[in-house]
């Protein structure tokens, strides 16, 4: 088991570094730098003018070929013009780039490091994913093994329509409706954005309510449904008749016996449910004014921070793979024919 | 099983098998209508809600002020275009054109005989010129533009506003901004309402013939309203509603929702603070804080996220098709390419790069209308592709495509001919789906303010614009159309799977 998580492991890094190469690519083929886009925003008096702008150009390598741009986001060794001495520079920043940890700074506030940034912002970001997945997962097992268990009478039914409503629900339209309704003025029933400085605990919890159910209707939705359609599937077979004739307390079979072999296609879409909690948090986080990693790359995105936006699509891609690693991984755990 | 189904099912292929099917299932039949109707409003849009009346009959002393104003300047550019010999001269002098010709049809029969006159001599003029620079000769050309302009001063002092009686015109502004992909659009719209409503008749096959002369027809309706249309409507910004008050006798026939979608309250547009103003008998959905009527913009946003979300859908099924299809037939270097494809851009959250592509784009790439459903399309084909090749791979193992190989035929005819015909019916599953997510994803793309840069709204816009404010008005109607859409998309889905492939449950009963 060891043995296959470190292959796993092992496996998931060359993919990692193409997607970087993907990102990287992607984000930065387009024609145009991202100098004349800060430069029609006239959002920087300070790049202005020709010559601080060939400066820009040169000090953030905007002036080379994409390939020396890569290898310098990259890293280790830092190719600007103040890098390392190889690669003709002054030696003040020998080492820099992804391998060393290092995901640039911002074009408009140099000196603030796009890495410490995001780690800052995960602090708020992870915890409300989490308990969003958390509750989700906890409220969609439960009633897709309730449907399953009634098949076909009017409870289940109308379970099933409504997971199905969830199912279609945009979560920027219901987070706004939310917002707007719950925000009424003289209705102060929960806060609707994020407070703003320092708030207590108690403050931040409470708004962390509508976030967090946000987060978590579309696991609910997602999740009870499969569990519903691999609960009936497993009821079916006939070792559950066996188990069953052997006189098994019914509890015991479906929570026990049945929920486990039906949890094994529940592990597989651990993969899809992650990446669609970031993509979720990025709007979330927008609606409710949450200083996470999505308003970063919202804002980043606003300001054309190439840098900003490249590291925050590379930490979500980071997130995704690493759900399909634990999906991998729980298989494996529950299933002892997929373990080498 | 009854016995119209029964004789259905008999000596007839595929397609009328999952017509029967579909059919028979209740729920799947009337998602369908429902998508058709959502799909409808938004092409109906123009129709249903516009600041142009259908009809209008008055005197437009206001648009006849405008042209003469206007002419000055017009007729300088054709002097200048005429003597330089420019490329934009056929532009001016149309331009010109026109605005002679709007004022002629204004002024009254009986009485301005001087100035009917002098027009009439300044339009021969102005051919004279046209005739010169035709047969490129620069000196008559410029002689004759001399003499345009010299004759300039003594028509606008008789075309004068003050001096002329205009006469009432009738019009049909509203026809007149219906562009060909408009009319395609309704074509095509109609032609598949009809023949889902007679899809009873499919049974006899010919179903592809019957869709490509819808299609063929719709093209030909598009391109031939745009030719018959083909006179540019100078005075597209003219406030419709002003001009025809201004005359007490004019008389208009309006839409049914008489309000375009960018069509601002200017009286509340200066009050301060900005406040939006619920439904009303007047404003059925509200408006916005500009005073925009909520339901004609939530009608057009509605044109905006469909034509995105269809545009894309085409591109993603028949790239992910092909893909799929190239991968699993080929195997080899194709296959494995395919397949490192899908694995890295499945790595990335589809929203995230999308927003992030989209948005470093350069400004003239960002405006483009294109930009969006390929983006979405570019990122979205891996789950088709997936699907496509795992069929393509088991169905290349059957029985029937071996002894197609068997009986010689070529390695092309066998893939395109035996495989691809029975590997798609996943692709049509996934129809639905891909075609709700891009729905789902163009209208996130448009909240985060990257959608498509367009003067009409989209639903994503729409619902930004609600954020934060308590209006609930402007959140609840976007956001329930955008739902029912996705609804019903959803369940044609679900009635397409059941139809094709029939669950373990079903089958067993």
């Amino acid at each position: 088991m060891f043995a296959f998580g470190l292959k796993r492991i092992a496996w998931m890094l060359p993919t990692l570094l193409a997607a970087t190469f993907v990102a990287f690519a992607l984000l930065h083929l387009a024609p145009g730098t991202p100098i004349d886009l800060i430069g029609d925003g006239a959002e920087n008096a300070a790049v202005a003018d020709s010559a601080s702008v060939a400066r820009f150009r040169t000090q953030h390598l905007l002036d080379q070929p994409l390939w020396r741009q890569y290898l310098d986001y990259l890293g280790p060794f830092d190719l600007s013009p103040r890098g390392h001495a190889w690669f003709g520079g002054s030696g003040e920043t020998p080492y820099g780039g992804l391998l060393v940890g290092d995901l640039g700074t911002e074009y408009l506030r140099p000196g603030v490091h796009v890495g410490t940034q995001i780690a800052e912002r995960l602090s708020i970001t992870l915890p409300l994913m989490l308990l969003g997945l958390l509750l989700g997962y906890a409220v969609g097992i439960p009633l897709g093994v309730f449907g399953a268990t009634r098949r076909g009478s009017s409870v289940d039914r109308a379970l099933t329509l409504s997971t199905f409503l969830l199912y279609s629900l945009p979560v920027f339209w219901i987070a706004v409706q939310l917002q707007s309704v719950l925000g009424r003025q003289g209705l102060d029933l929960i806060p609707v954005l994020w407070p703003s400085g320092d708030a207590s605990a108690g403050q931040i919890a409470a708004s962390a309510v509508l976030p967090v159910l946000c987060a978590a209707y579309g696991v609910v939705a997602y999740v009870s449904r499969q569990t519903r359609a691999s609960m009936i599937e497993v009821l079916e077979s006939d070792w559950i008749v066996a188990l069953r004739a052997r006189g098994i307390s019914e509890q015991r079979l479906v929570w026990r016996h049945g929920l486990r072999n039906a949890a094994l296609p529940l592990c597989v879409h651990l993969g899809q449910v992650i990446p669609a909690l970031v993509a979720g948090s990025v709007l979330i986080e927008t609606i409710f004014d949450i200083p996470g990693m999505g308003t970063y790359l919202h804002g980043g995105l606003l300001r054309r921070e190439y840098d900003v936006v490249t590291g925050v699509v590379l930490v979500s891609a980071c997130f995704a793979c690493l759900g399909l690693l634990l999906s991998d991984l729980l298989q494996a755990l529950l299933d002892p024919r997929i373990r080498p | 099983m009854t016995e119209e189904q029964d004789t259905a099912q008999l000596g007839c292929g595929p397609w009328a098998r999952f017509v029967t099917a579909f059919r028979s299932s209740r729920t799947s039949r009337t998602a369908l209508w429902a998508l058709l109707a959502a799909v409808g409003l938004a092409v109906l849009a123009p129709w249903i809600a516009n600041e142009r009346p259908y009809y209008a009959r008055f005197r437009d002393s206001q648009g006849y002020g405008e042209a003469w104003t206007l002419i000055t300047p017009i007729a300088q550019a054709v002097g200048r275009e005429a003597r330089g010999g420019g490329t934009g001269f056929a532009r001016e002098a149309n331009a010109l054109r026109d605005r002679l010709e709007f004022m002629s049809a204004s002024l009254g029969e009986q009485e301005n005989g001087a100035a009917r006159a002098s027009l009439d001599e300044y339009l021969a003029q102005l051919s004279a010129v046209e005739a010169a620079v035709a047969v490129s000769d620069p000196i008559t050309a410029q002689e004759r533009s001399a003499e345009l302009l010299r004759l300039l001063a003594p028509l606008l002092g008789r075309l004068e506003p003050t001096a002329v009686q205009l006469q009432a015109r009738a019009s049909w502004p509203l026809f007149a901004s219906i562009s060909g992909v408009d009319i395609a659009m309704l074509a095509l719209w109609i032609g598949v309402g009809i023949l889902v409503r007679g899809s009873r008749r499919w049974h006899a096959g010919g179903s592809r013939t019957r869709l490509i002369a819808l299609c063929l027809f719709a093209l030909a309706a598009g391109f031939g309203w745009h030719w018959a249309s083909g006179s540019a409507e100078h005075s597209n910004s003219v406030a419709w509603k002003e001009r025809i008050t201004a005359d007490p006798d004019g008389r208009a026939v309006f839409a049914l929702i008489a309000y375009g979608p960018g069509e601002t309250d200017l009286s509340r547009a200066l009050e301060s603070p900005l406040v939006s103003e619920g439904p009303s008998g007047l404003h059925w959905c509200g408006t916005d804080a500009l005073g925009r009527d909520q339901l004609a913009r939530l009608l057009y946003a509605g044109r905006t996220s469909f034509a995105v979300a269809f545009l894309a859908a085409t591109v993603i099924l028949t790239l992910g098709a092909a893909l799929g299809l190239a991968a699993g037939a080929l195997r080899g270097a194709a296959d494995a390419v395919v397949l490192r494809a899908i694995e890295l851009l499945a790595a990335f959250p589809t929203l995230v790069l999308l927003v992030g592509l989209v948005a470093l784009l350069p400004r003239d790439l960002a405006d483009s209308p294109w930009t969006l459903p390929l983006a979405i399309a570019a990122l979205g084909w891996t789950h088709v592709a997936r699907l496509a090749r795992a069929e393509v791979l088991r169905v290349s193992s059957l029985g029937f495509v071996q002894a197609a190989t068997a009986a010689g035929f070529s390695r092309s005819r066998v893939i395109l001919r035996h495989v691809l015909p029975n590997s798609l019916s996943p692709v049509w599953i996934a129809a639905s789906f891909v075609l709700s997510a891009n729905l789902v994803l163009e209208s996130a793309a448009a909240f985060l303010g990257f959608g498509v840069q367009h003067p009409a709204p989209s639903f994503g816009a729409l619902l930004s614009e609600a954020r934060a404010t308590q209006s609930w008005w402007l959140a609840l109607f976007p956001g329930l159309w955008l739902f029912a859409a996705i609804l019903s998309i959803h369940l044609v889905g679900e009635g397409v799977r059941e139809a094709l492939a029939p669950r373990r449950e079903e089958r067993a009963r």
